[in-house]
């Protein structure tokens, strides 16, 4: 038993804390030396794309520095080639001067795009910002697309996602921290929140834990939630995310805080509650009926798709008498060919489902996974023709895989497939009484999870009245008057901006 | 982060906390618990909540003397370090053999009704491994448990329509058809279902809004009393008086007069989901024999949390004979009795000692 | 820590998986879920039960089995042994009972067996047989889709089956065992591959003491409470010239029983409310005509009253009580009621029965 909590403890270690570095980018052999021509390229050996000019000017010989890869001919050539060999003295002037002792600095400036001016006559650095790689344009999102409302989505660009969040808020009290992750990457980090209407208290836990974070680098925002969220062992995702800038916009406007890390699309959502998780954008274009209607078709759907397919087995195992007669009858004439007990047969079917599932998401469109679902349709009946499993259960399970693609997030989609099975293995085991016990620890589960600090459950146990207006039920936007509760937002009443 | 901090149940968890831990086994088999007194019986829910609404007062005003201690605490200063330390080993027992009771009651249903030909065992470690999860986030992780429990099984009042719709409004009178002695018997019997609230007692000093406690812990008594009440007037409508003595869970009984087009059988699904109710009546008697083991070590650790449930697990499993085993929990009523008026006793001492300090300064 | 109560739980559930080799006990294609029990009589001790297993109707006829035994659990273990899959009455829903075996008295006892397993459902129905129950699940019924469909689409809640009162396993117990009430059952008869519902048993305690007519039944459940009946054929003056009939359909009933609360000199005042729209009608009368329409309502409200007079002469004739009359007495009795004082109140009791009509159309016809 205490075994089990060393291998916890190892894991959760595993998962926090790396060996411990200097925060700094700067490796300690870098601070004696000076900025030099030598000493840059001594530094930046075997470093193939960055490029020595010189350019000989009638003022003396200028030596240009940058990263090919980082900076387009073009845009160089306009910007600084150009304005040199003019004698333009502007570009020197609205270039930033470099201290001569900050080697480390430098080097950042040509792994982030600047462009080193070296004025060999004078002896000083230069540097301007010529960042100009190539950028994917604002485009349509596909795994969050909505029918009505914006259709732009956040790309892989830091500054493009900041600018579609600050277009739709005009407001200097949008505030963007910005913070370095990875020690190996230097990836930027922006932390997005309006500051008049933002919890000091989740602020300061978020920055400690961007600040506390020691990992060479993420590959994308998804691995970072991973390591910042409250309980990195549950398997439920605590934050939410997206790629909406209307969400997002809608999320800092409730006084919640947005991350966004470079080189990411997606965006993440903290503090967030559960069943935040099951409402897109769509929800508040739609009329209010609608709206409710969908919601807690979702909402409900995420639970009958984690007890349909276990309630078949415990019916059909434990009890029997629970269903209908004409209906048991017509499950005894489609179990009659099939040889497992249905623990197995549901098992058997569920993980064909998956396969399905995970090989039509390599395909290379989203008919892909249409078809891969429709195959599994096809593959059922045949499977019940050879007897393998009853036609009941396909009609289950497709039901059930339906299901689980409705919550909004992704994540949690992929969460009830996961939750499924151990509901199966529980009426396997106790039929109706282990299902029910099963979901007892799925509330148990849910009721100790926390997001940045506040309960994840809310507004199950609602924080304020007002939050069931917009919950399950989404009430009509008129009356959607007050800030979620799990916000803790200082402005409870949703008003003017700057109301002072 | 919340956990930490001493007082953290609000409002909402005093009151569901108190409801819970009062509603579990007991209703499962209330009405026949006051078979004695036939049709009579379906008012005296009523009479328990008022009787239960007055001894809270007792309690509450003991507890409120001493705003960071628990029972188990105040019996070592009232009574004295050793005798207190022996109550309240009394105490723990008695809250084992409590927990013993129930869930032995609840398993071996389960085992006829749901599970036959299985073991009683499995289910029993399974039922475990999620008590201790609840029980392991604290107090309060076991009233937020106790709210979402009240909500997932709360609706299952709406299936009480049928057997309404079945049933005779007429046997509800007349109302006072009984001797002394059957109603005597029928409010024994029937208060063993009420009691839980007690336990106010142990999380009093975890309560952030102490003056409003009252207030609140009589707001989750009287949500039992309705419940109760509406069981107990519901089963008058639909049994006749010979059911009522000879069916031992009634609830069953009306549950299976349900009919919807897609489930025949709803008591299977109603028993099953009962386990909520059980495990948030299990998991705060946990928490407070847990409370009585910190206090007797005089520290506070996680595993004595386990030694309780060990010994729980270690009780249920025993093979007594059936009759000592029914002598015992009969017995347990007295303790019960004792508890609730405890604090009768506890106010005594409180005012000779500190009447004896007033003397003395 | 949570983790690792987290870890636990769903660890043990992977791992413990591994041994689903011997998860299952029996699942439902390997048992014969029993649907209908016949018990028939044969003396004092022993009974013939005969069981009713549906089956796929790919797989082929319903399966019936038959024993004698003198305990159910007896015969039950008995078919076992003919049987190719396990028996389980967790899937009961219909007991029928043969005429001569509910007269003896000794269907209490199997009821209140039925009635104290734990697995049996309680809306379980209990149906009385005129001949033989065996006889009536061995019997071919060609087009019909087997007997347990035949039987269980039969005594479905109908519109125009509403005399049937439905009798459960509850119901049987419950006015078995409450002093002011006896039983009533339907009553099935079978016709040359046919069932037919008859009309109703009458039990006086134990025992099955007659059957009523569907009329007479639905009388009763109209005394019961009832609110919506089924047409029902009305004959006023019966002479041959100015003989007229009338087909109602009550739409709405209701009635208020009054007692004087002396048991003694028990006196009870019926108040029966009936509303109806008119069918069918032929005779001389104008409907159209006020006065004519009046006086068909009074016809009609003579015989409602009549007719239910007769019937609690005859009820009283046979000293049994199926509506519960009594209990308008015991609600203002204190101490115990029992059998003796509901004979003595329903012997001794002067029944005043008030009829208000009232026909709200005249349906299709002028």
């Amino acid at each position: 038993m205490w075994g089990w909590m060393g291998v916890v403890k190892l894991l959760s270690k595993f998962l926090q804390k790396k060996a411990p570095s200097d925060k700094s980018t700067s490796k300690p052999k870098l601070k004696n030396k000076r900025v030099s021509i030598e000493s840059i390229k001594q530094e930046l050996a075997d470093v193939d794309d960055v490029i020595y000019k010189n350019i000989r000017t009638p003022k003396g010989p200028v030596t240009v520095i940058y990263y090919s890869s980082f900076v387009d001919n073009q845009v160089l050539h306009q910007t600084v080639i150009a304005p040199i060999l003019r004698q333009d003295e502007t570009v020197i002037h609205a270039s930033e001067k470099i201290d001569l002792n900050d080697l480390p600095h430098v080097l950042s400036l040509i792994t982030t795009g600047h462009t080193i001016l070296f004025l060999h006559t004078q002896h000083v650095f230069y540097s301007i910002n010529t960042f100009s790689a190539e950028s994917r344009s604002i485009q349509q999102t596909e795994t969050e697309s909505t029918v009505i409302g914006p259709q732009d989505a956040f790309t892989e660009s830091l500054d493009t996602n900041l600018s579609l969040i600050k277009r739709r808020i005009n407001n200097p009290e949008l505030k963007n921290k910005t913070y370095m992750v990875g020690t190996e990457t230097n990836t930027k980090v922006s932390v997005l929140y309006l500051s008049n209407l933002v919890n000091q208290d989740n602020l300061k836990r978020i920055i400690n834990k961007l600040e506390e974070l020691e990992y060479d680098g993420f590959t994308d925002i998804t691995v970072m939630k991973q390591f910042i969220e409250d309980h990195p062992m549950s398997p439920f995702p605590q934050y939410n995310s997206t790629v909406r800038p209307d969400m997002t916009m809608k999320y800092l406007l409730d006084g919640r805080i947005a991350v966004m890390m470079d080189n990411s699309q997606s965006v993440i959502i903290c503090p967030t509650s559960f069943l935040e998780l099951f409402e897109p954008m769509e929800d508040y274009y739609n009329r209010w009926m609608t709206a409710t209607l969908l919601r807690s078709l979702r909402f409900f759907g995420f639970f009958v798709t984690i007890i349909l397919t276990p309630t078949y087995i415990s019916a059909l195992t434990y009890h029997p008498e629970i269903l209908p007669f004409e209906l048991l009858i017509n499950l005894q004439e489609s179990r009659n060919r099939v040889p497992f007990p249905p623990v197995m047969e549901v098992l058997f079917i569920e993980l064909v489902i998956e396969i399905l599932r995970e090989a039509g998401s390599r395909m290379p469109t989203k008919i892909g996974q249409t078809l891969g679902i429709v195959g599994g349709i096809v593959i059922g009946t045949a499977a019940v023709e050879a007897g393998l499993i009853s036609n009941m259960l396909v009609v289950l399970v497709a039901i059930s895989a339906l299901l689980s693609f409705l919550p909004s997030s992704f994540l949690m989609s992929n969460t009830s497939r996961f939750i499924r099975y151990a509901f199966i293995l529980a009426a396997g085991f106790f039929g109706l009484y282990g299902q029910m016990i099963a979901l007892a620890w799925l509330f148990i589960h849910l009721l100790n999870l926390t997001s940045l600090g506040t309960p994840y459950l809310t507004p199950g146990i609602p924080r304020n009245w007002t939050d069931l207006l917009d919950s399950v039920l989404r009430a009509p936007s008129g009356l959607l008057k007050y800030r979620k509760g799990i916000a803790r937002s200082k402005e409870k009443q949703v008003g003017p901006l700057n109301e002072e | 982060m919340d956990n930490n901090k001493l007082k953290k149940l609000n409002g909402y968890h005093v009151v569901f906390l108190v409801q819970n831990s009062m509603i579990g086994l007991g209703l499962l088999s209330l009405p026949q618990q006051m078979s004695s007194m036939g049709y009579s019986q379906w008012w005296l829910p009523i009479m328990f909540g008022v009787i239960a609404n007055l001894s809270l007062i007792p309690m509450i005003w003991i507890v409120k003397r001493y705003p960071k201690d628990n029972i188990f605490t105040i019996n070592e200063k009232l009574v004295g370090k050793w005798l207190g330390k022996l109550l309240n080993i009394v105490l723990i027992l008695y809250l084992i053999l409590f927990i013993s009771s129930i869930l032995e009651g609840y398993l071996d249903l389960i085992q006829i009704v749901a599970l036959p030909d299985r073991t009683i065992i499995t289910p029993l470690v399974f039922f475990f491994s999620v008590l201790l999860y609840v029980v392991h986030g604290g107090i309060k992780s076991i009233a937020r448990f106790c709210i979402i429990s009240f909500f997932l099984t709360g609706w299952m009042a709406l299936f009480l329509y049928w057997p309404i719709s079945h049933g005779d409004i007429s046997h509800l009178i007349p109302v006072s058809n009984f001797t002394w002695k059957e109603f005597l018997t029928a409010s024994r019997n029937g208060y063993y279902s009420m009691v839980g609230y007690e336990l106010i007692l142990v999380f009093f000093p975890y309560i952030i809004n102490q003056q409003k406690a009252f207030r609140q812990a009589s707001i989750g008594v009287w949500i039992t009393v309705f419940f109760y009440l509406a069981v107990t007037i519901v089963s008058v409508m639909y049994f006749s008086e010979w059911q009522m003595t000879e069916v031992l869970y009634p609830i069953l009984k009306l549950f299976q007069e349900v009919e919807l087009s897609f489930a025949e059988r709803i008591d299977v699904m109603g028993i099953s989901l009962w386990v909520m109710l059980l495990l948030s009546t299990s998991a705060a008697y946990l928490w407070a024999s847990k409370k009585g083991m910190d206090s007797l070590r005089a520290n506070n650790k996680t595993y004595h949390m386990y030694i309780m449930a060990i010994l729980i697990f270690i009780f249920i499993n025993i093979p007594f004979s059936k009759e000592f085993q029914e002598m015992l929990y009969d017995r347990v009523f007295y303790v019960k009795f004792a508890i609730i008026l405890w604090p009768n006793i506890l106010i005594l001492l409180h005012l000779i000692r500190s009447g004896r300090k007033r003397a003395k300064s | 820590m949570r983790r690792f109560v987290f870890l636990t739980v769903f660890l043990c559930l992977v791992f413990v998986s591994g041994c689903s080799g011997e998860l299952k006990p029996s699942s439902v294609e390997d048992v014969a879920l029993v649907n209908v029990l016949g018990i028939d009589y044969i003396d004092d001790n022993r009974m013939q039960l005969t069981l009713a297993v549906p089956q796929p109707s790919v797989v082929g006829p319903t399966q019936t089995y038959s024993t004698e035994s003198s305990l159910i659990k007896e015969g039950i273990v008995a078919i076992s042994s003919q049987a190719d899959k396990e028996i389980k009455l967790n899937g009961l829903r219909i007991v029928l009972i043969d005429e001569e075996f509910a007269q003896s008295g000794k269907l209490w006892d199997v009821v209140e067996h039925l009635y104290r397993n734990p697995v049996i459902g309680g809306k379980v129905l209990i149906v009385v047989v005129k001949e033989s129950a065996k006889d009536m699940l061995e019997q071919e019924y060609p087009g019909k889709a087997g007997i347990v469909t035949y039987l269980n689409d039969l005594l479905k809640p109908k519109p125009h089956n509403m005399f049937n009162p439905y009798t459960s396993i509850h119901d049987f117990i419950y006015t078995q065992t409450n002093p002011v009430m006896d039983t009533v059952t339907p009553y099935l008869e079978l016709k040359e591959e046919k069932v037919e519902i008859t009309g109703v048993a009458l039990f006086k305690e134990k025992r099955a003491i007659g059957v009523l007519n569907r009329e007479q039944g639905q009388l009763i459940k109209i005394l019961q409470g009832a609110k919506r009946l089924p047409a029902t054929t009305i004959t006023v003056n019966e002479e041959i010239q100015t003989r007229e009939q009338v087909v109602v359909d009550f739409v709405d009933s209701d009635v208020h029983f009054k007692s004087n609360k002396d048991i003694n000199n028990p006196v009870l005042d019926i108040t029966l409310k009936l509303k109806g729209t008119l069918y069918e009608y032929q005779g001389d009368k104008d409907l159209s005509n006020s006065d004519d329409f009046a006086q068909l309502e009074k016809e009609i409200r003579d015989f409602m009253h009549s007719e239910v007079t007769a019937l609690l002469a005859d009820l009283k004739e046979k000293n049994t009580d199926p509506v519960g009359l009594s209990e308008n007495f015991r609600k203002y009795h204190h101490g115990r009621w029992s059998e003796e004082l509901t004979d003595k109140v329903t012997q001794n009791a002067e029944y005043r029965v008030h009829v208000k009509m009232q026909v709200l159309a005249t349906g299709t016809i002028r």
